[in-house]
């Protein structure tokens, strides 16, 4: 299968602690633009770099994001560290540039190199592999959640994390730049306690609170050494959509 | 609940921000869905182009305030030969064997992602150059030099440590990374105090987990006659033992010393820090804060008594801008000036009694990183019997003496 037709997922730190970043402004506007990927920018905002609100590149793509672009084809996974090199090595490099007394640092280079990105490639069974070495998910409980975030996504939604407003989620119906979110997800079925309290914190924060979850929770509690293809069978493959249900506080009078 | 409060629950860093409205943030101009109308299609783009009109704005600092760092990806870290501006005050550190300022990734990423500073990649002529530095060498022509990308590729930098690093910095506060600043110290223990534990039989099931309250205290078969509600409550008081210390065996650690934003603040000497902060990323786990992780937490935090032993004192010179709070503080201040002696000291002996039970002691602050979600959390030791002897507590003391300032209700003595 040919590359050309993929944007570079750019993967830092692929031993430790793996990110993907993206630097590349035409990425982000495909992403946001064609296929509602919001990603979160984390990065000081040059022009105002003494606030938090509004931040710049680099693009943080959270994990389910990162899988759901390599399962459709739309990105590939990229070791940026020796990609970079790579290129280097055959003389690709981006020059600091001086325009108008100004000394300009560019956010990446855009030359892409087909044969480096394939030679580079990381495959998904790795990449997801090195995400989970320091965590405590079981194999059913990851698969479960981006199918979750897979059902929303292929709804239509545009999708943040939800840990802003107790949730696991926080979907938008449009573009959050322009239209407000009305409901925060929490994934898996819970007990009644806590379905009262993300009802109340969610209303409180002018949301509904959506619960979604699978009728059997067969719940497989190997922790995960390896990724192999059966997970990734697993988590690609589509079967039944999740149920879900959807919840508001209510009061008398 | 009127709009006006609603709005007060969500702080406004937690909404998504029209970039319509770069540079002066502001609520409520949002729509609830998309009606297909001509004018919310409009209007969006404009947002959006908004927005990527300031994701693409040039990355940039004038020729004249140009600041060079070179990547040394041996070392993982940046030399910088020529180090001026005003970023130097908390970041760098001497390195004698190049003899310039050597920065750790973090600092680096900083710097150049705000655009204050350009990178390059060192080589065996750079290298070279740094020894003697008799002439002067041409960075452009001689290294390749790293766009934003290639730095975050090459620096293997612990993402979650550097959003955290990166938000303090933006609101100005001075930080420095802690295994840098205990390296140098080299670090004095606190004596672990053996804490006198009552042994009586009543308290020995508790201690064992058995019986968390005592079936039969201890004044049970003891005749006493009390005459004042203040002896009855000070004779229930629990004994709390302090939270044994544990030394850190696993890599959870506290991460950064934060300073809030003094004009002649030191590298060298610098002051016991303001928060003591640790970075937690829960994405993918979330088996964080088990008792013996705050126990390690505990463990490593600095203490006044250690900063007294080490630290000349250095004069603290008031910020030039004002905070909000401090208008607030001096204005209360003032109508505080205008009571009597006596009725000025109760209330200040109220607020500060409120803030010991409040805000306990010891505290260090979580900052807590969800998918790229900033939380930040503060914990502190509890103190409500009073028995650690805090600033705070002294002074309750040097007001009321001899009062039982734990007691909230003490009786007038006639």
């Amino acid at each position: 299968m040919t590359t050309t037709n993929k944007v570079i997922l750019p993967v830092i730190n692929i031993d430790n602690d793996p990110e993907v970043l993206i630097f590349d402004l035409e990425v982000i506007k495909y992403l946001r633009i064609g296929l509602n990927v919001l990603g979160v920018l984390t990065g000081t905002l040059s022009t105002f770099p003494q606030q938090n609100l509004f931040l710049s590149v680099p693009l943080k793509l959270i994990i389910w994001e990162v899988i759901w672009l390599t399962e459709n084809n739309k990105g590939i996974l990229v070791d940026a560290k020796s990609y970079r090199n790579d290129k280097l090595k055959i003389g690709s490099v981006s020059k600091s540039k001086t325009t108008n007394n100004m000394v300009i640092i560019p956010s990446t280079d855009n030359n892409r190199n087909e044969e480096l990105i394939t030679k580079n490639q990381i495959d998904i069974k790795t990449f997801i592999t090195k995400y989970l070495q320091n965590s405590n998910y079981t194999i059913s409980k990851f698969i479960n959640n981006y199918k979750y975030y897979k059902h929303l996504q292929n709804s239509g939604y545009f999708i943040n994390p939800g840990i802003k407003f107790g949730g696991d989620l926080v979907i938008y119906p449009g573009d959050p730049l322009r239209y407000h979110s009305y409901s925060t997800i929490k994934f898996n079925f819970c007990d009644i306690d806590e379905i009262i309290v993300g009802g109340r914190l969610a209303t409180s924060v002018k949301k509904n609170m959506i619960l979604i979850g699978y009728e059997d929770e067969n719940e497989n509690d190997k922790r995960i050494d390896e990724i192999d293809d059966d997970v990734i069978n697993d988590l690609y493959r589509n079967d039944k959509e999740p149920l879900t249900f959807s919840i508001e506080w209510s009061g008398f009078g | 609940m009127s709009q006006d409060e609603l709005n007060d629950l969500i702080d406004v860093e937690d909404e998504i921000q029209d970039w319509k409205n770069l540079g002066m943030p502001k609520r409520g101009t949002k729509e609830f869905e998309p009606d297909g109308t001509t004018f919310q299609l409009n209007s969006l783009e404009d947002s959006r182009n908004a927005m990527f009109n300031a994701l693409g704005a040039n990355r940039q600092h004038h020729i004249k305030n140009t600041l060079v760092g070179i990547w040394k990806d041996d070392s993982n870290s940046c030399l910088v030969p020529n180090a001026k501006g005003n970023y130097f005050k908390d970041v760098g550190k001497y390195n004698k064997l190049y003899n310039c300022i050597e920065l750790n990734p973090i600092e680096t990423i900083y710097l150049v992602e705000r655009g204050s500073m350009v990178i390059y990649l060192s080589d065996d002529e750079f290298m070279d150059w740094l020894k003697d530095r008799n002439m002067e060498f041409d960075y452009e022509t001689n290294l390749v030099a790293l766009d934003l990308e290639y730095l975050y590729a090459l620096s293997n930098v612990n993402f979650a440590k550097y959003q955290i690093y990166a938000y303090l910095k933006r609101l100005g506060y001075i930080i420095q990374e802690r295994e840098e600043i205990e390296q140098e110290q080299e670090q004095e223990q606190e004596q672990s105090e053996e804490h006198k534990q009552d042994k009586s039989f009543t308290i020995l099931p508790r201690v064992w987990g058995i019986l968390s309250y005592p079936v039969l205290h201890s004044l049970q078969f003891k005749k006493v006659h009390y005459f004042r509600y203040t002896d009855v409550y000070k004779s229930i008081q629990l004994n709390i033992p302090k939270i044994p210390k544990k030394e850190p065996s696993s890599p959870f650690h506290l991460t950064f010393n934060v300073w809030k934003p003094t004009p002649n603040f030191s590298k060298k000497s610098p002051p016991l820090p303001d928060f003591q902060v640790s970075v937690i990323d829960t994405s993918k786990n979330t088996d964080f804060l088990k008792f013996s992780q705050i126990q390690q937490l505990l463990f490593e935090k600095t203490t006044s008594l250690q900063y007294e032993l080490k630290v000349k004192e250095s004069i603290k010179k008031k910020p030039k801008m004002e905070s909000k709070k401090e208008v607030r503080a001096k204005k209360q201040a003032e109508r505080q000036s205008k009571l009597n002696e006596s009725t000025r000291l109760r209330n200040e002996y109220l607020k500060t009694r409120d803030e010991v039970i409040k805000n306990g002691h010891g505290n260090i602050v979580l900052a807590v990183i969800n998918n790229g979600i900033i939380n930040f959390i503060q914990l502190g030791i509890g103190n409500f019997n009073m028995s650690q002897k805090t600033e705070q507590v002294n002074r309750l003391e040097e007001i009321y003496p001899g009062r039982h300032h734990e007691l909230i209700y003490n009786e007038p003595v006639y």
